[in-house]
């Protein structure tokens, strides 16, 4: 054994061992948000609300945030950092999404949610894109901005940010954003379609287009009504299959273009390293999925394991946010995400307003 | 050996294996499918292992019949046509002397007709822990 490496064990070791406090760090973390979670639920219950209106992403994130400032004051943070492995976590969470995405129900529940699922989609990722461009966002900002407004929040996030080899950084930004938007909306929306007398298939289809974390969409909808729940679910569902196919044509769109303009050669070999791997395990529990090889008390047992994975997550992005991050980002990307978000809105009122209501497609 | 393994197959290969695990039952007792039958007077029985969301339906004669309180007890009494969950203490005192056998799945047949009970779980692994967001 050389000089050489009997210095670099116990490097491995101290780091192994953060990774394992870590861990168990996370776990116990998140186990504390499934009990502030419960007892939010049971207080709003108390209330008279059957909705949380405070939704476990926020509650763990700000669980993460106080322990980041513990642990920096303790001086253990960098210690524990190999544990926070938000991409990973939130990866898992995807592959186990694709058990609600069954392509056989979607098709089942009607051809609204999915006509407005490709207009709002295509409306607002482009817009998403142009307004990020016109402020000089970085491409991997842009890309990453763009799917989080215009599919399904932190998940179609980690998926761009895999395409187009984003920095975690900008993934962990655009996650926070996500968060910080969600919540607000989740409760405003269903006063403002209330206020404009919205028929509840209107404005379940609003709120599915409109809100980036199901979680939310859901929230929003069952403050509406179970009319408006059941098709904000539906509409949302539609938006989520079109993460992989985003993700594909992000991976295609990087190598053959931003590539080949620093100068890179396109091949299919950078083509598949960009491709981010984990949508086909994504894909593959879909079609599982599909193929009805899932029974419903399976995929509410995989969603449950979905909302873990999500949850240490979130966790994770909590202890990791740092402000210095942020303020180096600077204002811009928070001014085109809210711009894009209010454009998402209106959009997402008209296809609403046109496709549930003038043309009365059905959701459900 | 040191094998690495890239982020997104490290991902891949941990979600298929969760819906292997949960979905298989790996971990827990898998799928059951237990069908009871009793004569009139008899009882029947069976081993399973309880879990969360069986279905249980029932037949009394050839006609199909609702279980009253089915999927929450494993005890199971045919009384005056209908079949319901009874209790370990109502079995006790009143039905000593039907021979259960040695399974918790139990059905006892007090009605005129042959009785029959099947109990179903899915495959799905129902871990409490996993639930504590769902509460």
């Amino acid at each position: 054994m050389t000089a050489q490496t009997n210095a670099v064990t116990p490097v491995r070791q101290t780091e192994r061992g953060g990774l394992l406090i870590g861990l168990a760090l996370l776990v116990a973390l998140t186990l504390l948000v499934a009990e502030l979670d419960g007892a939010l639920a049971a207080f709003f219950r108390g209330q008279g609300v059957a909705q949380n209106l405070l939704e476990y992403p926020l509650t763990a994130v700000l669980v993460g945030l106080a322990a980041n400032f513990v642990l920096r004051s303790l001086k253990l943070h960098a210690w524990l950092k190999p544990a926070m492995r938000t991409e990973l976590f939130l990866k898992i969470g995807l592959v186990l999404l694709g058990a609600r995405i069954s392509l056989r129900d979607l098709l089942a529940t009607g051809a609204g949610g999915l006509i407005q699922a490709l207009v709002l989609v295509t409306a607002v990722f482009f817009f998403t894109w142009w307004l990020a461009g016109r402020f000089n966002l970085p491409p991997t900002l842009k890309a990453v901005m763009a799917s989080a407004v215009s599919i399904c929040g932190v998940s179609a996030a980690i998926a761009a940010a895999g395409a187009v080899q984003a920095r975690r950084e900008e993934v962990t930004y655009i996650s926070t954003l996500v968060i910080l938007t969600a919540l607000p909306l989740m409760v405003l929306m269903p006063f403002l379609a209330g206020a404009m007398g919205l028929p509840p298939q209107v404005a379940g289809a609003w709120f599915g287009g409109n809100i980036d974390t199901t979680a939310a969409v859901v929230g929003a909808g069952t403050l509406y009504g179970p009319e408006a729940q059941q098709v904000a679910a539906v509409v949302k569902l539609a938006q989520n299959v079109l993460i992989g196919f985003v993700a594909f044509a992000l991976a295609l769109y990087f190598a053959l273009r931003v590539e080949r303009d620093s100068g890179q050669r396109p091949s299919p070999r950078m083509i598949w390293e960009r491709f981010p791997k984990f949508v086909l395990g994504f894909a593959l529990v879909s079609l599982l999925a599909t193929a009805g090889a899932l029974t419903p008390p399976l995929v509410r047992e995989l969603n449950t394991a979905t909302q873990w994975m999500f949850a240490l997550a979130f966790v994770c992005i909590g202890l990791d946010f740092s402000l210095t991050s942020l303020r180096e980002a600077g204002w811009k990307p928070v001014l085109v995400y809210l711009s894009a978000t209010v454009f998402n809105t209106l959009v997402a009122l008209a296809a609403a307003w046109v496709i549930f209501g003038l043309a009365g497609v059905a959701a459900g | 050996m040191n094998i690495k393994l890239n982020e997104d197959w490290l991902a891949t290969l941990i979600g298929l294996l969760i819906v292997a695990v949960v979905g298989l039952g790996v971990l827990g007792p898998g799928p059951q499918n237990v069908t009871l039958k009793a004569s009139p007077g008899e009882a029947d029985s069976a081993q399973v292992s309880p879990g969360a969301g069986a279905q249980v339906s029932a037949l009394l004669g050839d006609a199909a019949v609702s279980v009253q309180d089915g999927g929450e007890g494993l005890l199971f009494l045919c009384e005056a046509g209908n079949i319901r969950v009874t209790t370990a203490a109502e079995q006790a005192s009143r039905l000593a002397d039907v021979p259960l056998g040695e399974g918790n799945l139990a059905l006892i047949n007090d009605c005129g007709q042959p009785a029959q009970i099947t109990y179903k779980t899915s495959a799905a692994v129902r871990w409490p822990l996993l639930n504590l967001f769902n509460r």
